[in-house]
Order: C-alpha cells, then structure tokens, then sequence
C-alpha cells in the first residue's frame, strides 16, 4: 500500500471515533493547555500531525484514542521543556559578566528541572481547601498505595474512592482556571 | 519528598484527569464539561477544525517533500546528461531532432533552435529531459 493511502486511512481512523471520544480529546488538550502558552487546538492538531506521520498500526478507535492521549501529553511536556530551555539560555544572556563560566550560578543544574514537580504539588496543596484531599495527597506524596493510604487514614475504599474523585475534579477545575499549571 | 516522586505524582494527576473525563460518557459527560466551561458543540468544532488543519498540513508537507525530491532527482539528472563530452552531447541532440522531425513531436522553431554553444546545448537538452523526450542518460523515450 502506498503512502498516500496509509495516511487517508489514517486520517480516517481520527473521523471514526465516536463523538465522546472526540469531546473527550478536545477536552484534555483544553485542560492540559492551560500554562503553556499554547491553545488546546494547538496540542490537538499537533497530535493529529503525530498520528498521520506514525506508522503505529490502526487497531480501532480506543487505540487511537489512547495515541492522542498520550501525544497531547507529550505535546504539553516538549512545551514546558523548551520553555525552561529559552529561560534558562535568556537567564544567563541576561547577566554577561567577565568570568561567566566561573559564575556557580551557570555550573549548577537547571533548577527549573528540578523545581516543576515539586511546584506543582506544593501550588495544588496551597490551593486546596478540602482537609481530606490535602491528607491524600499528602500521602500520596510520600508514594503510600491506596490500600496503605486507606489502612493509614482509616478510609474504607468507598472513602477512598470519593476523595480520590474530589481529588481529580479540583486539580482539572484549578487546571482549567490556570491557577495550577 | 523528592523531586522524581514529585513528577511521578504530577503525572499521575495529570494521567487521572483523561481517567475522570473517560469515566463519563453521553449526557453525563456533556454537564461535565459544561460544568467547567466546556460546552461540547464547541469541543466538536475544535476537533473537526484541528483535524482539518493537521490533514491540510500533511498534505501540504507531502506536496513539498515531492517537490524538493522531484528537484533533486532533476538535478542530479541534468547533472549526469552535462557531464557528458560535447560529441555526445551533439549526437543526442542529432538523435532528438531526428526523431522530432518524424514524429511532429516538437515544434519547427524548437527543432531548428540556434545552438551557438555548448551552454546553449545544455539548455536543450535540458529543456529535453525535463519534457520527457529523452531520459538522464540521453537515450530517447517512446
């Protein structure tokens, strides 16, 4: 089969999901987005281009769905990466003194790197105000399993499974919000 | 906590957002996502707009990747018939109006073009390849 074909019916495979699917992917790009600088339809056509280019075989619609989760994800982290990069280059333009390869400041590693994760969980903690997310979180923090976070707070798994729920729903409402990024 | 726990967890929120929104479906799904902002009209015209875009955006890079290989593949052509010696170069061209004179397949002034020089020569045979009357090496088509 030649190329042309492949990437037709590549791109037929994106028409055939369904209309969740399709709201679902809009949805995250959108949520995702927020902090990059980019749009969601910007991480959306992005993973299409992903996707038309790969030679990942077409299983269905589920698959192809999991791709683009995953590209958009992707997508989002190569974002966040190259802007740590431009800082980090502008950064050290910003400050040309004699003896610049001395400056510590330069030897030492991209702090950005090791300040995103951290950031994140830190700004989500601060703007959660709901005691029994801060109390998971926290625990999850500290890479506790859920049955060791449930035996730990003395939640049953409905317990677990509620807050886990709150949980999810604050960080997408402060994701979409741009408070959190 | 350390920072790769940190970025685990980070992207294990991000990994339970796609779970909480694949949990809903139908009805479910649409309040959701109008209950943070997102209408799901909206939501369907990003997706058909994003996934013209990107298609038009393959096409548009396939078209310019034939492009530049078609060039090159001229160049190199026009590479191999230029570094032929003059009496070949001449012999063609005796074997292309030859044939041309037969076969109506080029017209009179193009056939009885002035050749003044060698340079004058390449541009025939040139303008010969790249009609498809003769092939890289010379050698006449059809």
């Amino acid at each position: 089969m030649n190329k042309p074909f492949q990437e037709s019916d590549r791109a037929a495979a994106l028409v055939a999901l369904n209309e969740d699917q399709r709201k679902r992917l809009a949805a995250y790009a959108q949520i995702v987005s927020r902090g990059t600088g980019s749009e969601g339809d910007d991480l959306l056509q992005e993973a299409f281009a992903r996707w038309l280019g790969s030679d990942k075989p077409i299983e269905g619609p589920e698959q192809t769905c999991t791709f683009l989760r995953r590209a958009i994800g992707s997508i989002r982290f190569n974002i966040f990466r190259h802007a740590k990069v431009v800082r980090r280059y502008e950064g050290i333009r910003a400050f040309p003194e004699e003896g610049d390869d001395e400056d510590p400041l330069d030897q030492a590693a991209d702090p950005a790197a090791s300040t995103e994760g951290p950031l994140f969980v830190q700004q989500l903690y601060d703007l959660c105000d709901d005691q029994e997310v801060q109390l998971l979180l926290t625990a999850q923090a500290d890479n506790a399993t859920p049955a060791q976070i449930q035996a730990e707070l003395a939640w049953d798994e409905k317990k677990y499974k509620a807050v886990q729920k709150r949980k999810r729903r604050l960080v997408i409402q402060l994701m979409i919000e741009g408070k959190l990024t | 906590m350390t920072d790769d726990r940190s970025l685990h967890l980070k992207q294990q929120l991000l990994d339970e957002i796609w779970e909480e929104i694949g949990s809903l479906e139908g009805k479910e799904l649409d309040e959701y996502l109008a209950g943070i902002g997102l209408g799901s009209d909206s939501l369907l015209e990003n997706y058909a707009e994003a996934l013209n875009a990107a298609c038009v955006a393959s096409k548009r890079a396939r078209f310019e990747k034939a492009r530049r290989e078609l060039r090159h593949k001229s160049d190199a052509d026009f590479g191999k018939i230029f570094s032929f010696d003059l009496a070949k170069k001449k012999a063609i061209m005796a074997a292309i109006r030859d044939h041309a004179a037969r076969t109506n397949e080029m017209t009179i002034a193009a056939r009885n073009q002035k050749i003044e020089d060698e340079g004058d020569l390449d541009r025939f045979l040139e303008a010969c390849v790249c009609l498809g009357l003769i092939d890289s090496e010379g050698n006449l088509k059809g």
